[in-house]
């Protein structure tokens, strides 16, 4: 009799390089399920019980091997709901930020606002899914910096101030290496999402001068700690598969952008790699497209061990959820060993 | 002293703190503003984007590449005297509602503008009441920019919202950001869509000619 295996042993089969039963699936959903499950967006991003029960409806028709844990400050869902409640978009750009920067230090996550409420959310998911793997995105270093700074004044920082970014980077690094501690202390996977570090926004130069350590830095310290993470950086990073394959990331998430055929011609075996169906296929396309974009991971993966499917990104909230089922059946179904 | 080549590379490099004496200097030198301006500084821009259509420069580059253009082209201004700079049409440019990123849309405003558009960039989050503002006002081009799955449909609001304005067939609308396709622009009525910032330059001066 074939074993049923879990969603967490397959995944944790993927990071150890040895087969289960099929190719695992990694979904990054946000209230998509919140309307089935008889809620409404506002009460979903506002009630983490109301959270609980799309995310539970959600994991019961999908059955997908990865989930995400609900209600994150740094995903655009979280943010749209903020904007909705607050009557604009949440900012954290500081305009003194070079007079104070100095000054700060690091908030210990449970005083850290959002972030402290999303640990409580965090542990909900764990209880309520042992048999899943479970991450949850961390905003990378970057990304944050450029959100504190202001994306224009940054990129003229890297022309005359390079010290200063250099500086603000440090501090971004150290709260995401606090802010992951924290994650894994409950048993969750980090996921490092530093959308602004892709090849959309800076350079494989600029990558490499102001990014690159930073991201060493924190691999470094959760490896030390003996936990694992993973890395996404969307849009096109084919320049610098190389740089992010020397990170020893233990999974890295590529977007549709980027080519999957070059990742594994030059990274097969050395990462855990997902990826990387187009995120709007789930909005705008048909079935048969959706099946043939997993049927062309699947084939490009070759039944890779170390090979998770999954979308590019995030998928959008104006998913059609009969595609994401159509997904996931077609993965469950052809992604077998 | 070449100061065609001076200012040309002063763009390419992104000398932002030198261009503007420079271009004193060279206008002291007998140089016409003008000259200076359509000669060296807007071609070194069509090298710029070359650059990065071939994947050499990124944002950053660009971004810096522009901002030294214009700081060279406001040096040369007060020596223009009477002379118009461009074709002077009204462009209005901002990131629709539920998104904030705007370095993609500030770059295309900077880019117009140097070549001769007068842009109102009217920032980010803006509901579709401000496009019709700005139509109300003069505006022949509306540019609508999105990096967000989760705002873009609001491109299309802002079109149907023109629409029942009355003010859609007088204008061109011209859409764009990562997550935008030319699919995508063609289903919500857009006129055009630009990939990036050189091809929204190109795709209006062809509109225009």
């Amino acid at each position: 009799m074939t074993k049923a295996y879990t969603g967490k042993e397959r995944m944790e089969a993927a990071f150890r390089g040895e087969k289960t039963d099929r190719t695992p699936v990694f979904l990054l959903l946000g209230g998509h399920y919140a309307e089935k499950a008889g809620y409404t967006q506002e009460q979903y991003l506002t009630q983490p019980d109301a959270a609980m029960e799309a995310l539970k409806l959600s994991v019961e028709e999908l059955d997908s091997d990865a989930i995400f844990v609900p209600l994150n400050p740094f995903l655009t869902d979280t943010q749209e709901a903020l904007r909705k409640l607050m009557g604009k978009l949440p900012s954290i750009k500081r305009p003194d930020i070079k007079e104070k920067l100095p000054k700060w230090t690091i908030r210990q996550p449970r005083e850290d606002g959002q972030f402290g409420m999303h640990l409580d959310v965090c542990q909900k998911t764990a209880d309520l899914f042992p048999d899943y793997h479970i991450n949850t995105m961390i905003g990378g270093p970057w990304s944050f910096a450029l959100e504190l700074r202001g994306a224009n004044e940054a990129m003229e920082d890297i022309y005359d101030d390079p010290q200063f970014l250099h500086d603000l980077m440090r501090y971004t690094t150290d709260t995401v290496i606090m802010r992951c501690n924290a994650v894994l202390d409950l048993g969750i996977q980090p996921f490092i999402g530093d959308p602004s570090a892709g090849m959309s926004m800076i350079s494989p130069k600029i990558y490499r001068e102001f990014v690159l350590p930073y991201h060493e830095k924190i691999v470094a310290a959760i490896h030390q700690r003996g936990g694992r993470l993973g890395l996404h950086i969307c849009g096109y990073v084919d320049p610098i598969f190389e740089d992010l394959l020397d990170l020893s990331v233990d999974a890295l998430s590529i977007d549709a952008p980027s080519s999957l055929e070059k990742l594994f011609e030059i990274g097969r075996g050395r990462v855990t790699i997902i990826g990387n169906v187009d995120p709007m296929l789930f909005v705008e396309g048909t079935r048969e497209q959706l099946e043939a974009a997993a049927q062309r991971c699947l084939d490009i993966a070759q039944g890779d061990p170390k090979y998770v499917i999954g979308p590019g990104c995030q998928i959008p909230l104006q998913a059609n959820l009969d595609n994401i089922k159509a997904f996931t059946d077609y993965c469950h179904q052809h992604g077998a060993f | 002293m070449d100061w065609l080549e001076k200012l040309s590379e002063a763009v390419i490099n992104g000398r932002k703190k030198d261009i503007g004496a420079w271009a004193a200097e060279a206008v002291q030198s007998g140089l016409a503003a003008q000259d200076l301006i359509n000669q060296a500084i807007l071609p070194a821009m069509n090298i710029v984007s070359e650059k990065w259509r071939q994947g050499e420069y990124f944002v950053p580059e660009v971004l810096r590449s522009a901002t030294t253009m214009q700081a060279g082209i406001d040096a040369l201004k007060p020596y223009l005297v009477g002379q118009a700079l461009g074709n002077g049409i009204k462009v209005a440019i901002g990131t629709v509602k539920g998104d904030l990123h705007d370095i993609g849309k500030n770059l295309v405003a900077i880019m117009l503008e140097g070549v001769g558009y007068q842009v109102d960039n009217m920032g980010v989050d803006l509901p579709p009441e401000r496009f019709i503002e700005a139509a109300q006002s003069g505006a022949r081009v509306i540019g609508l920019s999105s990096l967000l799955t989760t705002s873009m449909a609001e491109m299309g609001n802002v079109i149907e919202k023109l629409k029942t304005s009355g003010l859609r067939d007088s204008l061109t609308v011209i859409v764009g950001g990562a997550p935008i396709t030319p699919e995508f622009a063609k289903k919500i009525g857009a006129d055009y869509y630009a990939e990036n910032a050189a091809a929204a330059v190109d795709i209006l001066n062809r509109h225009f000619v």
